[in-house]
Order: C-alpha cells, then sequence, then structure tokens
C-alpha cells in the first residue's frame, strides 16, 4: 500500500468517526455562540456596535483567541491520547499500515473536520450581519482573509498538540496551562517573548484594523510580516507533527491501568 | 520447518517490575497454549509478539523478522488483544472493514473477507448495529472477527474466550482447532486449563514471567494433576462422612468447620475422591447442601508445581 492510501483509509475512517462523536455535537454548538448572541443583541437592538464590527470583533477574539486553540487542543490531543486512553491503539499500531499514516490520516481527519466547524460558523455569522447592516465589500474581503487566515493558525495548533499527546499522559492539562496561561501572560511581556507562541503569528496574519478593535489590550504586540508569520506558522506545523510521528513510531504506549 | 516465532532470552521490565525473564523458545506451524495465572507475564510476552511493546533485552523474530516497527510483518499476524476496547460509534461490520482495510484488504475481496470473518463467530446477524449495543461476549467475538479477517499465517491471542457464553465457547474452540489445521500458527493465552487442552496439547507454562514447562499436555498434566486438592462439603452428616472417608490412602488432611457443618478434605487425587464420593452419597442416601473446591484456581497449582520444580 502507498502512504497516501494508507492515510486515506485511517483519514476516511475517522472523519466518519469523529462526526459520530459526543464532543463533535459540543464543539458545533459552541462555534455557534457569536451567531446567537448576534442574532440576540440586534434583534434587542441593545447594542450601540455596528453589526460590522462585531462581526470582526467576534471573529479575531472568539474564534482565533478561543474556539480555534480550544478545538486543537482537545481533537489534537485525540489523535494519539484517545487511542491509549479508550485502549484501541493496537488495532492500528498490529496492522500492516505505517505509523506515520496513522498520525497524518487522523491529524488531517480531525484538522478538517475543525476547519469545517469553525469556518461554517464564521461564513453564516457573516451573513447573518448581513441582516443587520448593509453589504459592504470590505468585510467581505475581511471574512474571506479569517477563512484562508484560520487555515496555517489551525494547523500549527494541531501539530502542537499532537505533538504534546505524542510525549505526555495527561497533555490536556498542560496544553490548557499552555494557552490561558503561557500565551495570554506573555502578551503582557515587553520585548521578544511573545514570538515563543503560536497566537503571536496568527495575531500578525490577522488584518491590522482588526485587531487593534477587538484586542486593544495589546500593548506590546508588534506583529510580524503576514510573510514572516505565515512561514512561522507552517515551520511550527511541520517540526511538531515530523516530531510527533518520530516519538509515535519509537515510543511505547503502555495500554495497561 | 523454519521456526514461526523465534525468542531468544527475552525480557521486559517495566521500571524495575519484571514483566518476562529470559523467555527462549521456537514456535513451529501449530496451536500453541500460553498458559499462566494473572499477572504471570501472558499479555507482556503477546503484546511484545505483536509488535506493541519493545523487548529490554533478548531478541525475537516473527517469520524471521523484526517485530517492532515493521508494518509490513502484521499482514501476516492477526491479533487479538485482551481489552474490551472499540470505536463504539461504529457498527460491527465498519469496524471489521476498517480493520480489514488495515490490514491491506481492498478491492472484490473487502466485502467477502468482511463477511466471512464476522460468520465465523457469528456475528453477521448483529453486524449493522452500534458496537455499543452489543454484549460482553458479542463484542469479543467481534474483537475475535478482526483477528480473523486478514486470514494470516500466525493468530496471536489473548485471552479470547473471556466473557463468551458456553455454546460459543464450544464453537470458538472448536473455530481454533480448525484454523489451526491449515497450516497456520495460533499463540492463545488463557488461565483456565480446561479451555486450553480442549484447543491443543502443545502447551507453553509461564509464571512470574518465566516460561518453566514447555511441550506435551502430558507432562504438564501430570504435574498439575499431582497437587493437593481441597474440596470443602457442607452438610448435616458432614462428621460422619468424615469418618467414613479418613481412612483412604488419598486423603492427607481433614478439618472441620462446625459452626457451619462443613468439612474439608485435603486429597492427592481428586479424580478418585469425587468418584468415591459419588458412590457414597447414592449409597448412603447423604444428603450435600454444598460442595466446593477453594482452591481450584490456577494461581494455587502454579504456586504448587514451581514449588515442586524449584
Amino acid at each position: 500500500m502507498s502512504v497516501f492510501y494508507e492515510i486515506g483509509i485511517v483519514f476516511k475512517f475517522f472523519f466518519r468517526y469523529i462526526l459520530r462523536q459526543k464532543k463533535t455535537r459540543f464543539f458545533l454548538i459552541l462555534s455557534f455562540i457569536p451567531t446567537i448572541l448576534f442574532l440576540l443583541i440586534f434583534s434587542l437592538k441593545t447594542g450601540k456596535i455596528t453589526p460590522s464590527r462585531y462581526f470582526q470583533n467576534m471573529t479575531v477574539w472568539y474564534y482565533f483567541q478561543f474556539l480555534i486553540p480550544i478545538m486543537a487542543l482537545f481533537f489534537g490531543n485525540s489523535v494519539i491520547t484517545e487511542e491509549v486512553e479508550n485502549k484501541t491503539l493496537h488495532y492500528l499500531t498490529a496492522s500492516s499500515v505505517r505509523k506515520s499514516s496513522i498520525v497524518l490520516g487522523k491529524y488531517l481527519a480531525y484538522s478538517l473536520i475543525t476547519l469545517i466547524i469553525v469556518n461554517l460558523s464564521i461564513i453564516i455569522t457573516y451573513f447573518v450581519s448581513l441582516i443587520f447592516g448593509p453589504f459592504n465589500a470590505s468585510d467581505l474581503s475581511v471574512m474571506v482573509k479569517f477563512v484562508l487566515i484560520s487555515i496555517p493558525s489551525l494547523f500549527a495548533y494541531f501539530s502542537l498538540f499532537v505533538f504534546g499527546s505524542s510525549v505526555l499522559k495527561k497533555p490536556t492539562i498542560v496544553g490548557v496551562i499552555y494557552l490561558f496561561g503561557w500565551e495570554v501572560l506573555i502578551q503582557f511581556l515587553p520585548g521578544s517573548t511573545q514570538k515563543l507562541c503560536v497566537n503571536h503569528y496568527v495575531n500578525s496574519l490577522l488584518p491590522a484594523h482588526t485587531r487593534l478593535s477587538a484586542m486593544s489590550f495589546l500593548q506590546f504586540f508588534k506583529p510580524e510580516k503576514p510573510i514572516i508569520a505565515f512561514v512561522a506558522l507552517v515551520f511550527i506545523t511541520l517540526i511538531f507533527l515530523y516530531i510527533s510521528i518520530l516519538i509515535f513510531k519509537n515510543k511505547e504506549f503502555l495500554l495497561s491501568d | 520447518m523454519d521456526a514461526v516465532i523465534k525468542c531468544d532470552n527475552l525480557s521486559k521490565w517495566y521500571g524495575k517490575i519484571l514483566g518476562i525473564s529470559e523467555i527462549t523458545l521456537d514456535l513451529k506451524k501449530g496451536i500453541y497454549g500460553l498458559l499462566g495465572p494473572n499477572g504471570a507475564g501472558k499479555s507482556t510476552f503477546l503484546k511484545i509478539l505483536s509488535g506493541q511493546l519493545k523487548q529490554s533485552l533478548g531478541n525475537v523474530t516473527i517469520f524471521n523478522e523484526r517485530v517492532f516497527n515493521n508494518n509490513k510483518l502484521f499482514e501476516k499476524i492477526g491479533y487479538c488483544a485482551e481489552y474490551d476496547s472499540f470505536y463504539s460509534y461504529t457498527t460491527g461490520y465498519e469496524f471489521i472493514e476498517f480493520i480489514a482495510k488495515l490490514h491491506g484488504i481492498g478491492g472484490e475481496k473487502l466485502g467477502k473477507e468482511c463477511l466471512n470473518a464476522l460468520e465465523l463467530t457469528g456475528m453477521t446477524g448483529r453486524m449493522n448495529d452500534k458496537i455499543n449495543t452489543y454484549s460482553l461476549g458479542m463484542r469479543q467475538r467481534l474483537k475475535l472477527s478482526a483477528s480473523l479477517v486478514n486470514n494470516g499465517d500466525l493468530l496471536i491471542l489473548d485471552e479470547p474466550l473471556r466473557g463468551i457464553d458456553p455454546l460459543w465457547r464450544l464453537k470458538i474452540i472448536n473455530l481454533i482447532k480448525e484454523t489451526g489445521k491449515n497450516d497456520k500458527t495460533i499463540l492463545v493465552s488463557s488461565h483456565i486449563l480446561p479451555e486450553i487442552e480442549a484447543m491443543t496439547e502443545e502447551i507453553i507454562l509461564i509464571h512470574q514471567g518465566k516460561v518453566f514447562a514447555n511441550g506435551n499436555i502430558d507432562e504438564i498434566r501430570s504435574l498439575l494433576d499431582s497437587h493437593p486438592h481441597q474440596i470443602s462439603i457442607k452438610s448435616n452428616e458432614y462428621r460422619q462422612i468424615a469418618k467414613d472417608f479418613i481412612n483412604k490412602d488419598f486423603i492427607l488432611k481433614i478439618e472441620f468447620i462446625d459452626n457451619d457443618r462443613k468439612v474439608t478434605f485435603e486429597t492427592k487425587n481428586r479424580n478418585l475422591f469425587f468418584s468415591m464420593l459419588t458412590d457414597y452419597i447414592v449409597e448412603n442416601k447423604v444428603e450435600i447442601e454444598e460442595l466446593t473446591s477453594p482452591d481450584s484456581n490456577l494461581q494455587a497449582v502454579f504456586d504448587y508445581v514451581v514449588g515442586r520444580k524449584s
């Protein structure tokens, strides 16, 4: 079997499997919270903010700062840790499929589901904004940019958390500390420490006016050039994915209690 | 004939805890029973053979190839793990189909092989139901189907009869025996001697991580049978029974529990004891409330055999 065929087998099975999982339904509901809030706020006419501004702020704040990282954490961990905790790993590893194909197939399945959930919600929220405000070509362009930026952002976070699940027994706790501890803390530190987190490069890619409007607290943030930020995210994706595969190939995972 | 499985001083530690120690074996084609009490090292040994674990010391080859990280080798191996674990949101058929694909089965053969594997374990009737609706016995049979689907030359079965009802237990035993006749190698683990005895005469006894007997069942059976067995009888006439059996030469010890109306015999010949007890009950019309064998578990037998051999 070729590597691509093997990845395809793993990808197809897990893509369908993830769709049936309860946590996928939970994240799907979670992804539509901004849309529901949008409808509530603008139906009741309680907000002083314009629909266009609300859409941009909510996307930057909710999707890029919260939903993408948190989904990457829980789904990224699933790539290896879930197999160990559920004691199903032997079905994959005692088979004729390469271990690298197992990691890549699962990685792609989980990433694609997350991309679909996040972007479906971003796009629907954008169209809801059109119900309450006039159509603006620049808003459409911002929405398209958001969708495009979500792809390298999500892949980078996913790789980081797949790496976590390949080396740690309880990667979720460490992941939460990383996301809501380290990534938040270093926003308030001057100097180049900020470069030591994925969030820095994601924020660098976001259109400047949307970032400034949604995250005025980023006093020490010095954005990278978009091309450097993009390359950094690709580099993070590839390097962590490569290391994860190497670890997965050579590590023994003890499935016993 | 070349050895299918070749182990040379195979040892495994979990930190400071010993899993298996210096196992040296050459297994050719046929059915082998891996017998030992819980915690003896059976699963550790099978996990090394199935590529789940790396040995700490020694060497292991299957079909003259290294095992760990050798995915090509697993085209020829079916593995039934000890865990009752599945991708439970799938149906039985989807699960078997996925396992078949993982073993390189595709195209026209795929559906046929999946149905065949499910049919062998009687799972076709429920194959379109979700696995999380299956009973323990059905899940165990499904797991067995998964190990059979690639029609491998080597089958590694870790406690395959656990949780299976008596009717299917017999059918699975026959299935394993039949599969073994088709030029295949099967290694089955269990901690229940009669289960293994029903499948094969070739037994590997494993205890505290070491292989201490390996060979034909007759030799091992005689070792096990000479173990003194305890048999407890609860009856109103327990003292009379004790009196009538006390002079038999196969009785080693008698103990009473008066407040429970119980007598416990220790015998060196369990079969003879039971045969005579049956005749005694019929002849004397004795009413027995309870008959138990408190040390019939394999651990007690193993402790005795290991003690005798050392």
